[in-house]
């Protein structure tokens, strides 16, 4: 190993302490191909982290390695839609060429192949990535495809033109400011820091009847208003708190993240620094880290227009009163990376973000993070957890992040589609966005659909618009004119729908009179000629690799649940299995700790109960 | 701040504000079950054996970690906690050797729980590591319950020589990159051997007990290995 390589590293996550973590291993795995004993402990040393605990996070991530790995590492994506689309053949002849099996690295060192959960690519499946390239559309008969750069990111997703989210897309030379300001971008945010006051905000986005996007439906104005209050608070209180700490000189347990605070002696007022992340009263944070089987919406949201989402995160700032904001964003995008660095930039550059932003006394900064492979850390508590830098457990729930979020203060947490749709609230009002959708569920709904359809991709619909319609008009029917077995609605965590159910109405209540739900947006489409005991299986092992294996409902359910569907897929199910899978989804729905055991028999269950299988 | 007025299993009462579910049926001697949650360290609410009913609550509650509310009614034993109880216990059981683990077999019983259930399922069987001279780590007995990791970190002792490792239904406890017990950073205080609940640490002097070694004749084999080595 060599410290020159790491100590640039080191120097820019040192100011981040234990929540620098998880970069710092991304940064120094990208030299080194994988983290040796020696870079963990010369991380952890450096960020003051306790080495067991710099391990045990390591061992934790997906993406994070910590025994050789070649620095070239292919990793195809083997769930459900990739599956169908012959994923199996992809990795087989990428065996046969690079002469390893799944799993393992090629004899110079230099390759590694792996099988991995979906790269949310799905509308144009099967897919790879090799290291920071994504290929799409993949023939097991041109692998070597795989090997030429020029071949990566050779095509774009299918966008439909919508009438909030999706409305400039077409129109917008992707990720430049100046695009974003020449079809009314930051208009939102003057509107915002001229003319309206934190309440005002708060109230026109309750008005509109907003609800997260992210699955759980959680109304987003309640949840800034709880934030705000909570931050008012919590701002006096610290204030009371420093002060003490300040007084005492054998200040009380320090845990050793917070060692940067104790040690320096900076006058009180330095406490207010408004771009420091250790002094904001409460924090803003964009759930990107979208893993959801078949969900890929809010990496094209991202990726066509992440100027959205760094203005409603700015405004959701100002609203609230935090001053530091992050973005979470999933390890697996890099094009939608690379995208949102470079509008973060141009913000900054341009005073959208920083110091007195536009002039006013308000002052904000983002930070973007990467995931490093766990599906979990879509949870927003576990998103928390590996943002300060620990393995991505989920806390329990109640204290809600409102109150108790990351680094333990108050936090707005939004999903990306329930932020691009604040700009337009903010400017048009909430009377202007409830002209669309239903009046139970207000707005528009990003959609991708994927599988067996003519034309896969991302859709913005009315909430209330009927799924037949959608299926069969904007995404132009079955492909081949097969027939339609099933439909899995939500993602991995949802629930299969049978063709008789195909005419609900795609919004919140009508979806759950029937027992379904929007959950990410995600519409998987399988015609009839689709093997759906490989799908039920990938479900069933998506949610065993993706558990964190803090609680025992979902640790132990998810491993029991793959072994009796894994049984029942190779035709030796047992007398008792039908049971024992009713006794295991239950314990996991009614007991787990967090929505990812609460949903891992969701779509398994389903499918037993609507005969699919 | 007010009191607060619920009602357990038909029963109400009053607390004083920031007491959990756990505490007030305490107070009206109903005994809810417990594995992870140990009085004097912060409660992870992992085992989920202590969930309970609560009405207009989506799904169970742990009664270890929440706080009671106004007005809240709480089922401590109703049939769905009965059965989520009872299937957890029988996934332990057919995933973890808790033959040293009483408390967890009296469970069982009163759950009825089937000790043949999932016998086939992959086990963690993992190899009993005795590499130092206080103790011994037998990982096939550990439920993962965290409240080593809690003693070793910052509930007790802020040593951190253990952590979390992997994922799942692998995940483990571990030292740095699994290293030996002397090699990590561990201070033998054996706050950690206490707090395990199910015998996956065991102090060497109790295991030569419970074995029936004579302290003597083990004295006496040491200064024989000593002399050869």
């Amino acid at each position: 190993m060599n410290p020159d390589i790491l100590s640039p590293i080191l120097a820019r996550w040192k100011s981040a302490a234990r929540s620098g973590l998880l970069p710092a291993f991304i940064d120094a795995q990208a030299e080194f191909g994988w983290l040796t004993r020696e870079t963990i402990a010369e991380v952890a040393r450096g960020l003051n982290v306790p080495l067991a605990d710099a391990y045990g996070v390591a061992d934790f991530y997906a993406h994070l390695y910590t025994t050789p790995m070649g620095k070239t590492k292919i990793r195809v994506c083997d769930d459900a839609i990739c599956f169908l689309a012959g994923s199996e053949k992809i990795c087989a002849a990428l065996e046969t060429k690079l002469q390893i099996r799944v799993g393992e690295t090629t004899a110079d060192g230099a390759i590694s192949l792996e099988r991995v959960p979906c790269l949310g690519q799905c509308d144009r499946a099967p897919v790879a990535m090799v290291n920071e390239s994504v290929f799409e559309n993949l023939d097991a008969q041109n692998i070597s495809a795989l090997f030429d750069p020029i071949e990566a990111h050779n095509s774009q997703a299918t966008v439909g033109a919508g009438p909030i989210l999706l409305k400039n897309i077409s129109a917008l030379n992707y990720s430049t400011l100046d695009s974003y300001l020449a079809i009314d971008g930051y208009a939102a945010l003057d509107k915002a820091l001229e003319q309206l006051s934190p309440a005002q905000i708060i109230a026109k986005i309750k008005a509109s009847g907003l609800v997260g996007r992210g699955g759980a439906a959680f109304p987003t104005g309640i949840k800034w208003e709880l934030a705000a209050k909570s931050i008012a608070n919590f701002a006096g209180a610290s204030v009371i708190a420093s002060t003490f700490a300040s007084l005492s000189v054998n200040s009380a347990k320090q845990s050793p993240s917070d060692m940067g605070i104790a040690s320096s002696q900076k006058p009180l007022l330095a406490m207010t620094d408004p771009l420091d992340w250790r002094s904001s009263p409460g924090y803003v944070v964009c759930n990107a880290d979208e893993s959801e089987t078949g969900t890929f919406k809010d990496r094209v949201l991202i990726e066509r227009n992440p100027f959205a989402v760094i203005e409603a995160l700015t405004i959701c700032a100002y609203a609230i009163g935090a001053r530091y904001g992050y973005i979470y964003l999933r390890g697996e995008y890099p094009r939608a990376c690379e995208r949102l660095q470079n509008a973060l930039n141009e913000a900054r550059a341009r005073n959208f973000l920083g110091e007195k932003i536009r002039g006013t006394n308000f002052s904000f900064e983002i930070e973007l993070r990467r995931g490093a492979g766990a599906y979990v850390c879509g949870e927003e508590t576990a998103l928390f957890e590996s943002l300060e830098g620990k393995r991505g457990e989920p806390r329990a729930k109640p204290p809600f992040p409102t109150d108790h979020g990351l680094f333990g203060k108050p936090t707005v947490i939004n999903n990306v589609e329930t932020l691009a749709n604040i700009p337009f609230i903010v400017l048009n009002g909430a009377s202007a966005y409830r002209k669309f959708g239903t009046e139970k569920s207000p707005g528009t709904r990003v959609v991708c659909v994927s599988g067996a359809v003519e034309k896969p991709g991302v859709y913005e619909i009315e909430m209330g618009a009927p799924l037949k319609k959608l299926l069969f008009e904007t995404c132009g029917g079955l492909r081949a004119n097969r027939k339609l077995q099933t439909i899995l609605i939500g993602g991995a965590a949802g629930v299969f729908l049978t063709p008789q159910e195909i005419d609900v109405a795609l919004d919140f209540q009508s979806l759950n009179a029937i027992g379904a739900t929007f959950g990410s947006g995600a519409i998987m489409v399988f015609d009839d000629t689709a093997n759906l005991w490989g799908v039920v299986y990938r479900l069933a092992r998506f949610f065993k690799d993706e558990s964190c294996g803090k609680c025992f409902p979902c640790q132990l359910g998810t491993q029991r649940q793959f072994e009796v569907i894994a049984r029942m897929a190779r035709g030796q199910a047992r007398a008792d299995d039908p049971v024992r899978l009713r006794e295991l989804g239950a314990v996991m729905r009614d007991a787990s700790l967090c929505g990812l055991g609460q949903t891992a028999a969701s779509a398994i269950i389903s499918a037993f109960d609507k005969k699919l299988v | 701040m007010n009191d607060i007025t619920l009602t357990i299993d038909n029963q109400t009462l009053t607390v004083p504000p920031g007491t959990t579910i756990l505490q007030a049926a305490r107070q009206i001697k109903k005994e809810i079950p417990t594995i992870c949650y140990h009085e004097h360290f912060t409660a992870p609410s992992l085992c989920r054996m202590c969930v309970v009913e609560v009405e207009k609550s989506r799904v169970l509650v742990a009664a270890c970690s929440r706080e009671c509310e106004n007005g809240m009614v709480v089922k401590t034993d109703s049939p769905r906690v009965q059965q989520s109880r009872k299937t957890i216990l029988e996934m332990l059981n057919s995933a973890v050797d808790l033959s040293a683990a009483p408390e967890i077999q009296n469970y069982m019983r009163t759950y009825g729980a089937n000790p043949r259930a999932y016998a086939d399922g992959k086990k963690r069987a993992l190899p009993l590591h005795d590499d130092n001279p206080f103790y011994l780590r037998d990982y096939s007995k550990c439920i993962l319950c965290w409240r080593c990791v809690q003693a070793c970190g910052e509930d007790v002792q802020w040593t951190f020589a253990i952590y979390r490792g992997g994922r799942g239904f692998d995940a483990r406890i571990a030292t740095f990159f699994d290293v030996a017990i002397p090699q990590s950073t561990c201070v033998y205080c054996g706050n950690c051997v206490q707090a395990c609940p199910t015998g996956a640490l065991k102090s060497k002097r109790e295991f030569w007990f419970e074995n029936g070694r004579d302290l003597r004749e083990l004295a006496r084999e040491s200064r024989i290995a000593k002399k050869k080595r």
